[in-house]
């Protein structure tokens, strides 16, 4: 129970963490992708349903939030939590630095995937903040939430 | 048979709907250079060969129904329009003989006072140049013997009977039958030459009994002498056209003037 209350309110803390950021990212500076860390944590816990279904929402929300076309992070993070979902049973997410490149690594490819849609459709170039220092923050975030045992057991990581 | 499917394919299939899923939402948001979004592009390519179809078939409909309207409209006022023209046509008929016989009249007038106008009804189909019908008989005042002549005043004939109330018959001045007393008038004024003018049924007539040492020419006029006591004297008649010269008499060919003229009109004096 006390475990369950824990989860709640790292979730809502991200939300509301995710919310700030992107209303006040310009003043900030940050590039965050705390609900993907949401996913991440899913992905590792449930499974393949759950986490494709979620990531589609995450997805969407987080379409929702960018103001972008709707449909590209759903369709980006999809991929990204099927393979969170695949990679995170073959690696021992006890050592920080498999979880830092799991998050860093899943959320570059999914971003590096957003950013493809973005080039055909809108014709960005290729963005190097959210292919690079937004997942390596995020994962660095992700890993500083898990990184004392204690949180990690609370969270059921393993 | 259906196979069942694995729980790997099963994976496939659940991704590749939720992927599709993400697409389709995207292309729902995507404007392209068309200024309209992928999906609504998809559905117009599904939707518009039914929409032209449609189209087409109710511009298709709507045009020809129009120009059949207008068509019918048209027709309507092409048939009251040929109407009209023909009333008009008809009035204006009506209004020209009008004219005509009004000139007619008025130039016979100036010449005689007593006087019918008559239309020529028909001619013998085997003696054209023997009698014709006119279109007024005794219920107009029509008499025998009375004088017809044309609307320059000049002499064409005599009514004859048949008279009837509404029609009668004119004998011309060619007819073969009977004779009229005329004068030549020579280039000697105070010269008239006396003689009987009798028709042969053609376009000249015969001018006896005048003796052969009386110098005719061509182109002297023939008028009525009077003494025949149905035509009054000095009526115009023709011109000598030709002169035969005989042993004792001469022969001279007369061209009556109503021939090269219109006889569709004529005057009957009705001044006894």
């Amino acid at each position: 129970m006390k475990k369950r209350r824990f989860k709640v309110l790292i979730f809502i803390f991200l939300v509301l963490g995710q919310i700030v950021i992107y209303k006040y990212r310009h003043q900030l500076k940050l590039n965050l992708d705390l609900l993907y860390l949401i996913l991440v944590y899913i992905s590792v816990k449930s499974g393949f349903l759950r986490c494709i279904l979620t990531a589609a929402v995450i997805g969407l929300v987080t379409d929702y939030f960018s103001m972008n076309v709707l449909g590209v992070f759903g369709f980006s993070r999809t991929i990204a939590g099927f393979l969170l979902n695949e990679v995170s049973s073959r690696i021992d997410l006890r050592n920080n630095i498999f979880v830092f490149l799991l998050i860093a690594i899943s959320l570059s490819l999914s971003n590096f995937i957003a950013n493809i849609f973005f080039y055909f459709i809108l014709g960005l170039n290729l963005d190097l903040s959210l292919i690079l220092y937004q997942p390596a923050l995020t994962g660095l975030v992700g890993t500083a939430i898990v990184i004392s045992e204690k949180t990690k057991e609370d969270l059921n990581v393993y | 048979m259906i196979r069942d499917t694995t729980p790997t394919e099963r994976k496939i299939i659940i991704l590749v709907a939720v992927l599709f899923l993400n697409l389709i939402l995207v292309s729902t948001n995507v404007v392209l250079k068309s200024r309209k979004t992928l999906f609504q592009t998809v559905i117009g390519s599904i939707v518009s060969p039914f929409q032209i179809g449609f189209q087409k078939t109710v511009d298709f409909v709507s045009r020809e129904l129009t120009r059949y309207v207008f068509l019918k409209n048209n027709f309507k006022k092409y048939r009251a329009l040929k109407k009209k023209y023909t009333q008009l046509k008809y009035e204006n008929y009506l209004l020209k003989k009008k004219i005509i016989d009004q000139d007619f009249i008025t130039g016979v007038k100036k010449k005689r006072s007593d006087f019918i106008k008559v239309d020529l009804i028909s001619i013998d189909s085997n003696f054209p140049l023997a009698g014709i019908q006119i279109n007024k008989g005794s219920k107009d005042g029509i008499l025998k013997d009375m004088m017809v002549l044309n609307g320059s005043g000049e002499l064409v004939g005599r009514i004859v009977e048949p008279i009837t109330l509404f029609s009668a018959k004119v004998r011309l001045v060619t007819s073969s039958i009977g004779g009229i007393g005329a004068y030549i008038k020579t280039d000697k004024p105070e010269e008239l030459l006396e003689g009987l003018l009798t028709g042969n049924n053609t376009s000249r007539c015969s001018f006896k009994y005048l003796l052969e040492n009386k110098k005719v020419m061509v182109g002297d006029m023939v008028i009525t002498s009077g003494t025949d006591k149905i035509f009054p004297a000095y009526l115009p008649i023709g011109k000598v056209v030709a002169v035969e010269k005989e042993y004792l008499t001469q022969e001279i060919h007369v061209e009556p003037f109503f021939i090269k003229k219109s006889i569709k009109q004529l005057i009957v004096i009705t001044d006894k």
